[in-house]
């Protein structure tokens, strides 16, 4: 763990050197940060030497609910979290057992009362479409939740992907997944969050007034970011070659370490590409894709290249004068309406 | 050699009864082929043939054995064993002079013995019977004996008793053929004349006819002449089979051999036809000569619209050596650029099918099989239709006709009701019925060709738990009550799934096909109704739902280049489907109405 964070500090300190620049919104993520509360402090000075804070600055951070200790909300509030997001995922202890999570009911419950008085935002991620999971599960765990005053929820409908035991479970016969009931559960999380206040930004992402996260939501806006760290993403509209570039550190730890995170994969992304992740993440927004930002980005009309395409599909799309977003009953197969837009 | 000396035969069996092994143990006992060198059942040279363990393709072998002192030329001409090559069975029968009836001693007669037999019969062959495989548990040698003597009417007493897989007695055949077939027919002072019994395609000779020479001699810088075209070349080869293709300098009356004249296309080396020479030759050709007819019909498209000219080379490539192949293009709405493309019947279709797939790597998407019908239009105007887009409006149409077969059914007697009950419910007219022994009975009917397309064989097969055999042939048309089904996916007609068909079978197939499609087409953005209808009446409906979700995946910053992927790799997926209007399809979809 201390050869990882002395690399990290070295790869923050040249990427501060070599990018520097304002940073609006810090996320810390991936994985488990929680589990390393002691250097906080390091990385704190190294981010703040290296990169120009601004005063209304975003620092949001994952935790899962085992991990939710004084210690940690301590060290947490010290590095300057202001938004906190626990993966609770559901509150029946039947169902956190099949999925392999390491806390129970009581806990999940003890860490959102802890967090939601110690930080001015909370988000609680949770889970739908888990095995064998019932309307009931969803709503008592919603209630139970909505109890306390979190702003934020990331409501997930489960992706079986292969090498997971969830798939090999699945392969065996355990569940069959069923996509209307997945789709029915989340008609019912929506509707319950809706009248809790909380209103969809995105497709899987509920919040109540403005408490919408400004890292994501600019990630989705097609801004720039500096991933940092073991298997950390950015993207900077500045390539080589092309219009943009995603970088991506190596994801082999003593690779990692001995190179600080200085030989990411490039791949370079072209005007064209780029076009088409614009509308990728833009579509995902309930706002929907911004027009003027299109246009400020590429330099060229979006409905002069995908109008045709887009009056095709108007049925499920809302087109004004300054955005073209799916229509909110149409966010289930966005996947195909995107597809159809974009190639 | 002297024609005293010569002979030329054929082996003739019902499947699997060991036609190409004793072919093998033949070449092996006369010295034809150094055994290292033969591989199992030389002469079936295709890989699909060897797979299904059936000949389609003939490959004639020439065979010396020295009997009583004397040195015999033996010509072998293997036949193909399936009803759809009837024809080319009929040519190679006519080139020979005798034919060896293999029979399974554990099997008895079946159908397709008794079709050859009397094929050979018709072509006047000398026609003695061996009986094979008396080396397995079962063999029952003399009740084989009796059987062919009761059904098939020849003397059986003397029939040699082997085994063409150890090799047991075939010495016994080798001299059965020389004694008891006679010698090679022919006048060699006559003028030329020869029959193709088949023809392949070389890429520096062209097109090769395989020939028996009746009368008369041909050799290189011949003019020959062919009798159905009037077409004249100039022999640049002549050869033998050992069975490797050997030039020599002629082939003289009663030989078989091969001749090259630079021919261009195997269509001008039609089975059957008769060569002469330009000047001076026979007046009179070879009877018996038909030009091949496909009698199933099918459109071939490309299952990745792109390659339509591949596969038309494809096609072009396997009509050089396949003259009963026919194919035309043809344009579908729902598929694209294709080919309709006529057999001579469900197998060969198949195998056509399987070498396009596997020896051009084409993957293909295939309608129903279709056969011709007569329609006959008010105003008294016939056409023939084979293809279910092209039927005239039912307002046009007076009454129409369609292709009938008599069919031959050989089954132990406890599958004579399944077997009745399957005619009947295929449309079948009953004709006879008789014991002909107390472990066999046959049956004859009269059924629509279309029924035999549709699966009459894969019923029969389970039925009868694959004891009974069948063989047909088409005798004449017939006017039947037919009706176009469409299928109609989300209000549009797909060209590609539509069918002619019985109309009383009209409500069950429109059925099947509507539950078969609604559980092969993926759901998709909007409801997809599926209905199935006759003459604008819906006979049946389903639903594919639409999907409801494809989507509640995160997308956050490390996820973009993952999820773009995801989306090219769906978007790939859909690509391969085939639009029908607003509906995507998969190529399952056409497959699921080609069998029930």
């Amino acid at each position: 763990m201390a050869d990882y964070f002395s690399a990290l500090i070295r790869e923050i300190h040249a990427k501060g050197r070599e990018y520097g620049g304002r940073v609006d919104h810090i996320y810390v993520g991936g994985g488990t940060p929680s589990i390393a509360y002691e250097y906080f402090p390091l990385l704190r000075s190294a981010i703040e030497e290296s990169f120009d804070l601004s005063d209304e600055i975003e620092i949001s951070m994952e935790c899962n609910p085992e991990s939710v200790t004084p210690r940690f909300i301590e060290a947490a509030k010290a590095f300057g979290v202001n938004r906190i997001s626990v993966g609770v995922q559901t509150l029946s202890d039947a169902l956190l057992k099949v999925i392999g999570r390491a806390h129970d009911r009581a806990r999940a419950l003890n860490a959102v009362d802890l967090l939601t008085r110690e930080f001015p935002s909370v988000n609680v991620d949770v889970m739908v479409g888990l095995p064998n999971q019932t309307r009931n599960d969803v709503a008592e765990t919603l209630d139970a939740l909505l109890a306390f005053p979190i702003d934020h929820i990331s409501c997930y409908s489960l992706i079986l992907e292969e090498g997971t035991p969830l798939c090999a479970a699945k392969e065996r016969g355990e569940f069959i997944p069923d996509d209307d009931h997945a789709v029915d559960l989340y008609d019912l999380a929506r509707e319950k969050l809706k009248a809790s206040g909380f209103y969809r930004y995105e497709i899987s992402n509920f919040c109540k007034s403005d408490h919408a996260c400004g890292y994501n939501l600019s990630v989705w806006q097609y801004g720039e970011y500096l991933g940092l760290g073991i298997g950390a993403s950015s993207f900077l509209r500045r390539g080589v070659r092309g219009f943009a570039v995603r970088l991506k550190n190596v994801e082999d730890l003593s690779e990692y370490i001995a190179t600080d995170g200085t030989f990411p994969d490039r791949e370079e992304i072209s005007k064209e590409e780029g076009m088409r992740e614009f509308i990728m993440l833009g579509l995902r927004l309930e706002e929907g894709l911004d027009l003027s930002a299109f246009q400020t980005i590429f330099g060229v009309d979006f409905m002069k290249i995908y109008g045709e395409k887009v009056l095709k599909l108007d049925n499920m799309l809302m087109i004004s004068s300054t955005h073209v977003a799916i229509k909110p009953e149409y966010f289930y197969i966005s996947n195909g309406i995107i597809e159809d837009i974009i190639y | 050699m002297d024609r005293d000396h010569i002979r030329n035969f054929c082996i003739i069996a019902h499947i699997d009864h060991g036609k190409s092994t004793l072919a093998d143990r033949l070449m092996d006992v006369t010295g034809t082929v150094p055994e290292r060198e033969a591989k199992e059942q030389l002469l079936d040279n295709m890989d699909i043939e060897r797979e299904r363990g059936i000949t389609i393709k003939l490959q004639p072998v020439r065979m010396f054995y020295k009997l009583d002192g004397e040195e015999y030329m033996l010509n072998l001409i293997d036949t193909p064993g399936h009803v759809d090559f009837t024809y080319e069975v009929s040519r190679s029968l006519a080139a020979c002079e005798g034919a060896v009836l293999v029979v399974d001693a554990t099997q008895g007669v079946e159908a397709q013995t008794l079709t050859n037999v009397y094929l050979a019969i018709d072509n006047n062959l000398e026609v003695i019977p061996v009986i094979n495989k008396v080396d397995l548990q079962g063999a029952d040698v003399e009740g084989t004996k009796r059987e062919i003597e009761d059904i098939i009417g020849i003397p059986a007493s003397d029939a040699p008793a082997i085994s063409a897989k150890t090799g047991l007695n075939i010495e016994k055949v080798l001299e059965s053929i020389i004694y008891n077939l006679p010698a090679a027919r022919g006048d060699e002072s006559a003028p030329l004349k020869a029959l193709i019994f088949d023809s392949v395609y070389d890429n520096y000779k062209g097109a090769i006819s395989f020939i028996r020479v009746l009368d008369g001699s041909v050799k290189v810088g011949d003019k020959i002449k062919m009798f159905s075209t009037g077409k004249v070349f100039d022999v640049t080869e002549v050869g033998v089979f050992t069975p490797k293709m050997i030039p020599v300098r002629s082939l003289s009356a009663g030989e078989v051999g091969y001749l090259a004249a630079s021919i261009k296309n195997v269509s001008d080396t039609a089975v059957g036809d008769t060569i002469t020479f330009a000047e001076g030759g026979t007046k009179e050709p070879f009877p018996g000569y038909k030009a091949v007819k496909p009698v199933v019909f099918a459109g071939i498209f490309p299952a990745d619209g792109s390659k339509y000219t591949e596969l038309r080379e494809a096609l072009e490539k396997l009509k050089l050596n396949d003259a009963s192949l026919f194919f035309e293009p043809d344009v579908s709405a729902a598929l694209g650029f294709g080919f309709r493309c006529g057999f001579l019947g469900l197998l060969h279709m198949e195998i056509i099918e399987e070498r396009l797939e596997r020896e051009f790597n084409i993957d293909l998407v295939t309608t129903a099989p279709s056969v011709s019908y007569k329609v006959y239009k008010y105003g008294g105007e016939v056409i023939n239709v084979d293809n279910p887009s092209h039927l005239p409006s039912p307002s046009e149409i007076d009454y129409m006709e369609e292709p009938i077969v008599r069919a031959t059914l050989f089954t132990p007697p406890e599958y004579v009701g399944p077997i009745m009950e399957l005619c009947q419910g295929k449309r079948g007219t009953f004709l006879d019925m008789s014991y002909v022994d107390t472990s066999r009975a046959k049956l004859t009917y009269d059924i629509p060709l279309a029924e035999i397309v549709y699966d009459f064989f894969d019923d029969l097969k389970s039925r009868t738990r694959g004891y009974a055999s069948m063989d047909y042939e088409i005798i004449g048309f017939k006017k039947s009550e037919l009706v176009k089904l469409d299928i109609m996916l989300n209000g549009e007609i797909c060209d590609a799934l539509s069918l002619i068909v019985h109309k009383d079978a009209a409500y069950g197939r429109g059925r099947g096909i509507a539950e078969k499609l609604k559980e092969v087409i993926p759901r998709q953005m909007f409801e997809i109704p599926i209905q199935a209808c006759v003459g604008g009446k819906v006979i049946a409906r389903e639903t594919v739902k639409a999907m409801r979700k494809d989507v509640l995946a995160k997308c956050y910053g490390g996820d973009i280049t993952r999820k773009k992927k995801l989306l090219e790799k769906q978007k790939e997926g859909k690509k391969r489907m085939r639009q029908v209007g607003s509906v995507s399809l998969p190529s399952e979809a056409f497959m699921s109405i080609l069998k029930r």
